[in-house]
């Protein structure tokens, strides 16, 4: 069918084909895109920090390159990925695209990669008169509407009953100056987060641990993440202004737009929210040197540290109480009286038709409302089905009442219901004992990679909790001549919150993970074991110096040297901690556990421990145990790093 | 009904007010929040969708386009920003307009224009107004913000020191 339209057709392609051949040829070789690669080689451009930097190069085992960032649009060569110089001269080359041939909606390179085009530009001494005149109008706006004039880290802290939750989170703040009358809550937010695409618990913890999670950078106003952490999670947030130039933050903003097209992988511990804001930091100020020190994992108050170490970058420092703290600080003004309306009230509003709250002084009344309101609000936010013929999730006639007292509360400043993350220890452990049981003398080894244990300094951390991950421990006997694996736990979580008749939040732990037998003699022999207790804490204040709790527990373990291989039961625990300032802890504690499963045994335990901390990252541990009437002494030096 | 056509004429008078700059599109006085909220399609609100506009270099980020539902006076732009802020804060602002005070409030109050030093006044005004502002406990954001915005235009203070008032 050799038609002579379709004769003409092929000659049409064959045309075009050619015609695009010799373009393609001509925008190969403008010359001065050829005279530009050959000077950025000359001055070793793909070998510098900041191109390093910007391309989120890291060096790898085998003494090559490779980028973090995972979404192939993130680079112009098509080796970008692992290859610095290929990806270098792409991109100069890509400058010299011709805007015209530009497809719908696509974005010219100068546009997608303004930092490295400021910075090639920079090094290169380029006359843009000589490039392609690109219109970068999605980028100008965006940067409009931002208006950057500063930067701020911010640092959400843990919440309540949940230990897991120490880690915190960063993100950063991108301050304008015109909405600087409109208070902080309309700047807007860049956070780092992966996008989750399971409901899955395991599948979660597994893609989260091995980076099947996109990672992904947002921007959104600064209210919605108030919203979440202060008020919906009641986390306290830190901000940490920093001291940036104005080219810094331009060069910053820049890069945030080119990394908004693109993904990582997301990494739990390692290449997580934290470490990419400090990259991100690095490439805004390249002698910032934030990133190289990580090596097995980033933990947000680490990355904190790190910034607080570098001279004169953190300018300011702002407290944000998360709502539950702002009410707590409400309850510590109140009297006993107060107090027992506020608790009633929580019960039942109907509270306020009665004398106890209608005695009340006008500015009393407001106190207790404003702290019920907190509650309220608290409360409302967490339910989950939302009533669309109830937008209001706080009750009206509360709202009325509090509104028609026409009073305003002029509230103290909140005193700081959390630490900042920086006075806090570092949060992998390394430790060195020596011990005695009634046999022979002992040295141990201990190292745990996170994150606090209930004994040791609690600044910066939730009190009275604990989060143990990996919490390895060996001992080696003087006299039998043996070194044996004392304890290997898994996880390790403690929480005691103090019993309060508003949220009456329970106290618990869980615990798993291989442990000696201690209770009778089978030669440091090992078992399995998992433990979980639960029960109340008390504790007369936020600022008290003691605390009390008592859990019940159920345990089972599982070892060769138990009859039938495992005993299974419970128990009861309690004991008190007590703190002498920030540096003295004292532990005093006791327990009963009876097995009637499997090898039917039961034993009481006893546990003094006395810490010291002379420096943040060191503390000293004096500890005396009592299995039934088996006797054991440690003594222990723990490094924080 | 009412409420459209009295913004369509708001908008109308305001194209023939800077029609210049209308000209040369939205955007231009680099108008913030609401604008980027929404993107250039009204009530689609992508901040946590993130989502893209469909371009072949992907940007992630929720503020894209290049229209935003803005112009040079900023008033429309500033309606949009308190609808959605509102709506986000909603329980915290109606129990802040209870108390009489509050960032968020003050927030609000700067979203109506209002100067910094009317800002106490504001928080007076709605805390002495509140049965009027929100009603009961089917009011939503967006019947606040309307009954607020006529208390607003009523008040011989903060009429004249809220510039971002509608009528």
């Amino acid at each position: 069918m050799h038609s002579p339209v379709r004769i003409a057709i092929s000659f049409l392609i064959l045309v075009s084909l050619s015609t695009g051949s010799l373009w393609a040829q001509t925008f190969e070789t403008p010359p001065y895109a050829e005279q530009l690669v050959q000077q950025a080689l000359e001055k070793k451009l793909d070998q510098k920090r900041q191109w390093h930097l910007l391309l989120h190069y890291k060096g790898t085992w085998l003494g090559g390159y490779e980028s973090e960032a995972d979404g192939m649009d993130f680079f112009n060569a098509p080796d970008g990925k692992t290859d610095p110089q290929a990806e270098l001269i792409a991109t100069l080359r890509s400058f010299f695209k011709n805007p015209e041939t530009l497809k719908s909606k696509e974005e010219h390179p100068q546009c997608n990669f303004p930092a490295r085009y400021k910075w090639l530009k920079r090094e290169l001494a380029i006359d843009p008169n000589q490039l392609p005149r690109a219109e970068c109008t999605r980028m100008e706006n965006w940067l409009a509407q931002l208006e950057p004039q500063s930067v701020t880290l911010i640092f959400a802290s843990f919440f309540m009953n949940n230990p897991a939750s120490m880690f915190g989170h960063t993100f950063l703040r991108i301050d304008s100056e015109s909405k600087s009358n409109r208070q902080a809550l309309s700047n807007y937010g860049v956070n780092y987060a992966a996008t989750v695409d399971t409901d899955s618990m395991i599948l979660y913890a597994f893609k989260g641990l091995f980076g099947f999670f996109k990672g992904e950078f947002t921007v959104f106003p600064y209210y919605l993440k108030v919203q979440e952490y202060s008020n919906w999670e009641s986390r306290d947030l830190w901000e940490y202004e920093l001291n940036l130039t104005p080219d810094q933050i331009d060069t910053l903003m820049l890069h945030l737009w080119e990394l908004g097209g693109t993904y990582f992988d997301y990494y739990y511990f390692q290449e997580n929210c934290s470490y990419h804001m400090l990259t991100v930091l690095e490439v805004a100020n390249p002698n910032l040197k934030l990133s190289d020190d990580f090596f097995i994992s980033v933990q947000p108050a680490d990355t904190i540290k790190i910034l607080a170490e570098q001279e004169g970058l953190i300018s300011k420092v702002t407290y944000r109480p998360a709502i539950l703290s702002r009410m707590e600080h409400k309850t510590e003004q109140m009297s006993d009286e107060e107090k027992e309306v506020l608790y009633d009230l929580v019960e039942d509003a109907k509270v306020l038709k009665e004398d106890s709250y209608q005695q009340l002084m006008t500015p009393q009344k407001a106190l207790v409302l404003d702290a019920y309101l907190d509650y309220l609000e608290y409360e409302g936010l967490g339910e989950e089905d939302f009533d669309p013929k109830k937008p209001l999730r706080i009750p009206h006639a509360i709202l009325l009442e509090r509104s028609k007292l026409k009073y305003k509360r002029q509230d103290t400043e909140v005193t700081e219901f959390s630490a900042r993350p920086e006075t806090a220890h570092g949060t992998d452990r390394a430790r060195l004992g020596v011990g005695i049981n009634d046999d022979e003398l002992f040295q141990e080894i201990a190292y745990r990679p996170t994150l606090h244990d209930i004994l040791a300094r609690d600044m910066g951390y939730k009190k009275d909790s604990q989060f143990l991950f990996l919490d390895f421990a060996g001992r080696y006997y003087y006299e039998s001549k043996r070194f044996r694996l004392d304890r290997l736990r898994l996880l390790d979580i403690a929480s005691l919150t103090p019993y309060e008749p508003i949220f009456k939040k329970p106290s618990w732990k869980l615990n798993l993970g291989f442990d000696t037998i201690r209770d009778f003699d089978c030669g440091y022999c090992n078992s399995f074991k998992g433990n979980a207790g639960y029960g109340y804490s008390y504790k007369p204040s936020h600022k008290s110096w003691y605390i009390l709790f008592v859990l019940a527990e159920l345990e089972a373990e599982t070892s060769g040297h138990l009859e039938d291989n495992h005993r299974a039961g419970g128990g009861v625990s309690g004991g008190l901690f007590v703190d002498f300032g920030v540096d003295w802890r004292l532990q005093l504690s006791a327990e009963y556990k009876r097995f009637p499963l499997g090898d039917d045994s039961e034993y009481i335990r006893y546990d003094s421990k006395l810490r010291y901390s002379p420096h943040q990252d060191v503390d000293l541990r004096l500890e005396y145990q009592r299995f039934d009437h088996k006797d054991q002494g440690l003594f222990s030096i723990n490094l924080y790093y | 009904m009412k409420k459209l056509l009295m913004m369509g004429t708001l908008v109308l008078s305001l194209v023939s007010f800077s029609g210049s700059a209308f000209a040369a599109g939205y955007g231009d006085a680099g108008c913030g929040l609401g604008a980027i909220i929404f993107g250039n399609e009204q009530g689609a609100v992508q901040i946590l969708a993130a989502t893209t506009n469909g371009t072949l270099m992907n940007q992630t980020f929720g503020m894209t386009t290049g229209t935003s539902n803005c112009n040079p006076a900023g008033l429309v732009k500033l309606e949009k920003e308190r609808e959605e802020f509102a709506q986000k804060n909603y329980s915290t602002l109606v129990k802040e307009m209870a108390m009489g005070e509050g960032e968020n409030l003050d927030t609000l109050a700067s979203l109506y224009g209002c100067s910094q030093d009317s800002h106490s006044d504001f928080g007076s005004m709605v805390q002495g107004n509140f049965s009027n502002i929100v009603q009961s406990d089917s009011t939503t954001s967006q019947e606040m913000l309307s009954s607020l915005n006529s208390e607003i235009s009523s008040h011989a203070v903060l009429s004249k020191s809220c510039s971002g008032i509608i009528g």
